[in-house]
């Protein structure tokens, strides 16, 4: 009985060890070397200077603006789908642009973001004259929260699709406002949707690179185009590696933050 | 009493709901709710009773018509500001709330005292036989404690009106009986108005002062539940409450029926000469008697054992079928005669309003009073 | 309750628009790089 389960087990085993495990493996022994090939902490030694915390810093800080604005935009947007007659096809739109490929919708940005793109032609047309848009913090942070937007709608959606609404029923019947229902029923009811779908835009925002180059043109440095660089520039794999590993414990801390709430809730 | 207080709590004012895709739901509705009364509204899944409800309650609004509560219109006035609190047919408790904030909830939103929300969560719990229960989660609780919370949650508010959507249905047999009498308590020592909703008949019948029974979006019948079994207005209530034996007769003149080929005496009147009609006999006004003793006689064609009494049906020579409650047993294949009373038939005009019926029964038995 | 509908779907319609327009403006691009295309063609035929 067990020795079968392993047989079956083995494909997936070996999966993750060649693609997870492995990898994890040579980043975290990678990080242990200097440029030239011999065993050193520096790299961790480094990453404690203050050009390098400043850079966690900004990361992370990015990274919560990209998250609370995802947030503050798909909630409503996530009530929204719950309340219209064909769900699945508005479900399928929300999911039809992620298939496009991110390159290809950040470049169409730099079309629309430009100096003579689309806004700015639109902003001229209306008398306020041409702004500059692009390699801006709002430029980043507007293409990061779309970018990341359908992947907090999602699981907001299906919290809300949960909810029972005669619950909702209930709060008003008992004299709750429209807003104090929200605020005592509905929120929290759908918390655990709230906590997946931050996960979901949290931790890959936090190693963004491609839309920091291409849309705020370096201005804005993160940890994410800090081991682009290391790896693909500098060639100093292990510091790269270095920043990766701090990452991967980031990650791993603000699952374990966010997901200890799950265990202990009431489940319906 | 005073004039204020004989006003009715509700009324319904002609009121009529149709959805978007054009269904109507409720049709020309009206009727009067008094205080301090156990109401019921009757009838099958889609005969609009629950919409009643949702109308009362505010979660709907009236496509046209007038509701009235206390006197005032109250058709566009938002659910969280009327005076009537609902028990929901899955309860609807809150999950991310104990029993104790669950029943607060309420009094929480009123920003009512921590001490006086604690003293009215703690006697409501009481109400209901449930102290002790304040710190537990809804998830720890049983089909008939979540009942108990909801009716607590609902009556700490102190509506003037409680409404209640099929609350039992969820429940088995055995403690929906021990909720029927502990409702029926519950509103007598309250002394508020309940509007229960529920398609089961036997319910109806053993909790309410008034019965409505609905049918596709009209009120059929309204009553106490005596005078609903022992009077129903048409076929479709005569066999929505309780067993019956519908048959097609005659009125041959007033007090005299004609069916299954014989004329036979009763006590309704008021048709005119030789109107075709419909009669009721209820299977526990029919007793078995030797064949040349009945009134009808009918050849047994089965018999089921009930418990308290032998279910027996039998065709008589004309091909109706008759159903006998009766503690005496028979043998199928046998004939048996059948004995009933003359005020045992009740006669059914086609397609007579309620209004139509009060007034043949108050016009005969004046007359009937004079004679 | 039909005003709210209306915000609602009006929201919706927004947030889609934003989360097409970037491939509409990329469709939008072809488009005028076909019809340049053609035009060149033309010109040289």
């Amino acid at each position: 009985m067990n020795a079968k389960r392993n047989v079956y087990l083995a494909p997936y085993l070996a999966w993750m060890a060649l693609f997870i495990v492995i990898p994890i493996a040579l980043i975290v022994y990678d990080s242990f070397f200097d440029i030239d090939g011999g065993f050193t902490f520096g790299n961790y030694e480094k990453f404690l200077t203050p050009i390098y915390l400043k850079m966690t810093v900004s990361s992370i800080w990015y990274a919560f603006l990209i998250t609370v604005f995802s947030l503050l935009i798909a909630y409503p947007a996530a009530y929204a789908l719950t309340k219209m007659k064909h769900k699945q096809l508005w479900l399928l739109l929300l999911i039809l642009p992620s298939w496009v490929n991110l390159l290809l919708k950040v470049y169409a940005f730099l079309g629309i973001f430009g100096t003579y793109g689309f806004v700015n032609g639109a902003l001229e047309a209306l008398g306020i004259g041409r702004q500059q848009i692009l390699f801006t913090d709002f430029s980043f942070v507007f293409v990061s929260v779309y970018i990341f937007i359908p992947f907090m709608i999602l699981p907001v959606y299906n919290a809300l699709e949960d909810l029972n609404p005669s619950l909702v029923f209930a709060a008003r019947d008992l004299g709750a406002s429209g807003w104090t229902t929200f605020r005592k029923v509905v929120f929290p009811l759908t918390l655990d949707g709230v906590k997946a779908g931050c996960q979901a835009v949290f931790i890959p925002a936090l190693s963004l690179f491609m839309i920091t180059r291409l849309v705020a043109g370096n201005r804005v440095i993160t940890l994410g185009t800090a081991i682009e660089q290391h790896f693909l520039v500098t060639q100093d794999w292990g510091m790269g590696a270095a920043i990766a590993v701090f990452l991967i414990i980031a990650m791993v801390v603000i699952m374990l933050l966010t997901g200890t709430g799950q265990a202990g809730r009431v489940r319906r | 009493m005073s004039a204020s207080a004989e006003q009715p709590i509700i009324r319904f004012e002609r009121v009529t709901k149709c959805y978007e895709d054009g269904e109507t739901v409720l049709k020309e509705v009206s009727f009067e709710i008094r205080r301090g009364q156990f109401y019921t509204l009757l009838g099958p899944s889609g005969c609009g009773k629950t919409t009643i409800l949702r109308l009362i309650a505010g979660f709907q609004e009236p496509s046209s018509g007038e509701i009235y509560f206390d006197g005032k219109v109250i058709n566009r006035v938002p659910a969280n500001e009327r005076q009537v609190n609902t028990v929901f047919q899955d309860y609807a408790l809150f999950p991310h709330l104990d029993v104790f904030e669950n029943v607060a909830f309420g009094l929480r939103i009123k920003r009512m005292k921590q001490a006086d929300v604690e003293n009215k969560v703690l006697e409501a719990l009481r109400f209901v036989n449930l102290k002790g229960y304040e710190k537990r989660q809804i998830t720890e609780l049983s089909g008939g404690q979540r009942q108990r919370v909801a009716i607590a949650r609902a009556i700490v508010n102190e509506p003037q009106v409680l409404l209640l959507d099929e609350p039992l249905s969820a429940l088995d047999l055995k403690l929906r009986t021990e909720m029927q009498y502990e409702l029926r308590e519950l509103q007598r020592r309250l002394g508020i108005t309940f509007i229960f909703v529920t398609h089961d008949q036997e319910e109806a019948l053993a909790m309410s002062d008034e019965i409505f029974v609905m049918k596709e979006g009209t009120i059929q019948q309204s009553g106490t539940p005596t005078d609903i079994y022992d009077e129903p207005i048409n076929r479709f209530v005569a066999d929505f409450i309780g067993e019956s034996n519908i048959v097609a007769g005659q009125m041959v003149r007033d007090y005299e029926v004609r069916f299954a080929g014989r004329t036979f005496e009763c006590v309704d009147g008021g048709f005119r000469p030789d109107e075709p009609v419909e009669i009721v006999i209820r299977p526990e006004d029919l007793e078995i008697t030797p064949p040349e003793a009945g009134k009808l006689v009918v050849k047994v064609d089965s018999q089921l054992f009930r418990g308290v009494h032998y279910e027996i049906i039998g065709y008589d020579d004309a091909g109706n079928e008759w159903m006998v409650h009766s503690t005496k047993r028979a043998t199928v294949g046998d004939r048996i005669g059948l004995g009933f009373d003359p005020e045992a038939i009740h006669v059914m005009r086609f397609g007579e309003t309620e209004e139509e019926f009060d007034r043949r029964l108050l016009a005969y038995e004046e007359s009937a009073d004079e004679r | 309750m039909k005003a709210a509908k209306r915000w609602q779907s009006a929201y919706l319609i927004v947030v889609f628009a934003v989360l097409y327009a970037p491939i509409a403006y990329m469709i939008f691009l072809l488009v005028q790089q076909r019809r340049h295309d053609a035009r060149l063609r033309g010109l040289h035929a």
